[in-house]
Order: C-alpha cells, then structure tokens, then sequence
C-alpha cells in the first residue's frame, strides 16, 4: 500500500470534512449546531495531521491532535456555558437575537418567510406519565411532540 | 450557400462539442464539474428540504465525491481500500446529515456517528490512542454535554430557525465558496502526476523485496527532490545481514530504479529502520514524546483546562440568583 496515496485520500477526507463543518456554521442559526459545525472542522483538520504525522514518521501530528481535544474540550465548556446564558437571557437558541451587536450601520436581518412545519409522518413511542392515570385517547398518548 | 453554412456550422458545433468534452474530462473541467455537483447536493440538502428532494441531493452528492476521488490515487491494496472507503463515507454521509437535520437533537446524534467514523480513520493510520481517545472525549463527553444543554434549552424540540437559515440567496452562496475550497485542493492533487510517484514508489517497494528476500520486509517508502537528485527514502524491518545486504546492494539498487523510472535517473535510496509511528508499543511512545519533547505543552494545557473550567463557571452565573441585590430575570 502506497504510502502518498493513503496520505491523499486523507487529505482530501479532511479537507471535505471542514468544508462540511464550514457550510454548516454559516448556514444554521441554531448556536448549538453551529458549536458542533467548529468541532467538525477541528476534525478534519486533525485527520490530515494524522496523515501528514504518519506519512513523515514523525510523532508532531498526533500530539498537535492530542493538543487540539484538549483545546476543544475547553472551548466546548466554556462555549455551552456561555449559549446557555444567552439563551436564558433570549429565551432561545436563535443567533438572531444577538444581532444588536452587529456592525454600525448594517441593516438588520428579519426573516422574510418562515416555512410551515412539515407533518411528522411517524409516530414515535413515548414513556407514559408516571403518577397520571392513562387517558383514554390512546391515539394523543403516543404521539410524540419532538 | 447557406447549405454550406450550414456544414460549417455543424462540424464547428460538433468540433466545439469535441473540444468541450476534453475541457471536461480534463483536470480542470473535472473539478469544476465536482464542484458543481458538491453545490448542487448541499443546497437540496437542507433542513427544510422534502424527502425526495434529499434523495436527489445524495445522489448528485456521491457523484460529486467519486468525482473528487478521481483525483487521488488509489490504494491499490483492495481490502484496505474498501475498509477506508466505508470509513470515509460513513463520516462524510454522518458530517452531511449533521448539518441538514432538523432537529438539533439529531444534529448532535449524527455528529457523534461522524466522530465514530473520524475514529475508525485514525485506528486505520495506526493513531490508537488518539482514536480511543476520540471517542471517550468526543463522543462520550462534548457531544453529551451538547445533548444536555440542548435538552436545558430548548426542551420542545423544533423551532423554526433550524428549519430556515439566512434568506434563499446566502443559503446558495455558501456551499459555493466552501466548496470550492474542497475543489481547489482535489484539484492540486489532480494537477501534480502523483499518479506516477505512487507507482514508483510501489516499483521501489517490490525491487527491494526481490533483493532482500524473505529477511527484509518494507513498511513504507516515500521520497521527496533535493536539487534533481530524488532522494528515495525506504524504511525496512530487517534484520542486520539482511541490512547489510541490501546497503552493499544499494549501487544496482538505485541503477535498476533509474532504468525503470525515467524521472528518478539520479535517486539515491536511503534505508532507515525508524520507529515507526506503528511500531507496537505505540501508546508508550506517544506518552515518551508527550511527556518528554511537550512536557511544557502539557503544563499550559492543563493551566488552559483549569482556567476554562473557572471560565465556564463564572459565564454561566450560577452565583447571580444568590446576591441579594440581583434582578431576576
């Protein structure tokens, strides 16, 4: 097995990888998955030091990987405790709401439409309430409101 | 007259036709192609997308990937090919499904299955601790911490902004420029004729089995240009006469190689017995090197934790409700 080609192939996984973690970021609102879009990137690029680290023989890339979880997990912390403050000030997850510290002189973002709610098509089981006694619509008991 | 126009016209338009399939099939045109599809697939892959229109995305998507892979050399070696390959696409297709779920609760589910996937890439290029490590940090501790938080926040599941994102013509714009970001690198690799290195590397790997015989077993060769003479580098487990052997064998060696390598004419092999990042006891070295050549890196990351976990506290506010003075919210 060829050594370069096994190094491409990673390349070009890691490169995918951030592309994706990029696209994300960018195009959702929600700040939790926003989070989870900058940790994909730190994984792509940990898969091309991996790569590179064992393509040179040399231990430099898997401890600027072993660097980059440590990094992560602070930033996981510190981000989560931070989104949950801004979300009991706001009252939700949307980044719009933080819009006010943007750049003087830009216009605000409204949204122009919101898309209705698409029809769940299943039906997901559900727990029974503990201490309630069982209504008998059987049909609005199991239906799930995630 | 217009007859004859007309001829013109048809054999120019079929020249044009002719001319345009090789711009495509060629390198650039291939990118630019891959490019597109990868666009294509991501703008119909959105959280607010109906099901058959992620169906239309995934498949323009996987023809975008085989397009991008076109560009690197393959493996050669099936099953670590297909091992790879299935690793690769349960990460990309989990990475995909992470940023077009619509409920956050499973953005986070699918992210954990493409760290399980970045995990399985690691063990694959021999990183054990890393990809255990991985997994216990990752996917055990960050990604569940995401869940509670989600669960604190937003316990109703939907809302509307995960299903809308910033307007229709950013939604467009963006997967363009990322993409072209994947697209300008595969295109680097098409470019370069890494095909034809590969294969002098492997032509490398066999001629020094054929010398050393069954004593010396290559683990890898890579080689890089000093000047205009390619300086091959092969790392061997061998024991020391079949070393020796191979060293006095160096001169045919490297003659064989200029004959059949027409680029490598002036290459000079150098055979190292490193240890390499797979040796066996993996987990002891990387904790020799990390504790030794980064024991400083390793204070600052523990200051670093320290601080984020006193961070966290203080932006969090838990001690705000118990002043006495504090408005409450």
């Amino acid at each position: 097995m060829s050594e370069t080609a096994l190094l491409q192939n990673y390349l070009l996984v890691g490169s995918i990888l951030f592309g994706l973690g990029l696209t994300g970021f960018l195009i959702r609102r929600n700040l939790i998955v926003m989070f989870l879009c900058a940790e994909m990137m730190l994984q792509g690029v940990s898969l091309s030091l991996i790569a590179w680290g064992r393509y040179h023989n040399d231990w430099s890339g898997q401890m600027l990987v072993i660097f980059i979880i440590t990094v992560a997990a602070c930033e996981a912390g510190i981000a989560l405790a931070l989104v949950l403050a801004l979300c009991r000030k706001s009252g939700s997850l949307d980044i719009v709401n933080w819009q006010n510290v943007r750049e003087e002189g830009r216009m605000p973002y409204i949204d122009q439409e919101v898309p209705a709610e698409a029809v769940e098509s299943e039906v997901w089981p559900t727990l029974t309430p503990a201490g309630i006694e069982p209504a008998t619509d059987q049909q609005e008991l199991y239906r799930s409101n995630v | 007259m217009n007859g004859c126009w007309l001829l013109a016209a048809t054999t120019d338009s079929s020249s044009a036709w002719a001319e345009l399939g090789s711009k495509l099939s060629g390198t650039e045109g291939r990118a630019i192609i891959g490019w597109a599809l990868a666009v294509l697939a991501l703008w119909l892959i959105g959280p607010n997308s109906s099901h058959s229109r992620k169906i239309a995305g995934a498949v323009f998507g996987v023809l975008g990937l085989g397009v991008f892979w076109s560009f690197v050399p393959a493996m050669s070696f099936l099953p670590a090919e297909s091992v790879f390959l299935l690793l690769a696409g349960l990460t990309i297709f989990a990475a995909v499904a992470t940023i077009s779920a619509r409920s956050p609760v499973y953005s986070a589910i699918w992210f954990a299955c493409s760290l399980l996937g970045t995990a399985g890439l690691f063990l694959f290029q021999g990183a054990q601790f890393l990809g255990i490590a991985t997994i216990a940090v990752y996917a055990g501790a960050i990604v569940v911490t995401f869940l509670f938080v989600l669960m604190l926040a937003q316990p109703e599941g939907h809302a509307f902004f995960d299903r809308v994102s910033w307007g229709k013509s950013p939604r467009a714009v963006i997967p363009v420029v990322t993409m072209a970001i994947v697209s300008l690198i595969a295109y680097q690799f098409g470019k370069s004729d890494i095909r034809n290195h590969v294969k002098a590397e492997e032509l490398v790997a066999r001629t020094v089995t054929e010398l050393g015989g069954s004593d010396a077993a290559v683990r890898k060769v890579v080689h890089h240009q000093d000047g205009d003479v390619t300086v091959v580098e092969v790392d061997v487990v061998a024991s020391e006469a079949a070393l020796s052997k191979l060293e006095d064998s160096k001169a045919e060696l490297q003659r064989s190689i200029g004959e059949r390598i027409p680029d490598w004419s002036k290459c000079v092999v150098d055979f190292q017995t490193n240890t390499d990042v797979r040796t066996a006891d993996h987990v002891a070295h990387l904790g020799g090197q990390l504790f030794g050549a980064n024991l400083i890196g390793v204070e600052v990351a523990g200051c670093l934790l320290m601080m984020a976990l006193v961070g966290a506290l203080v932006v969090a506010g838990l001690d705000e409700e118990k002043k006495p003075g504090a408005t409450a919210r």
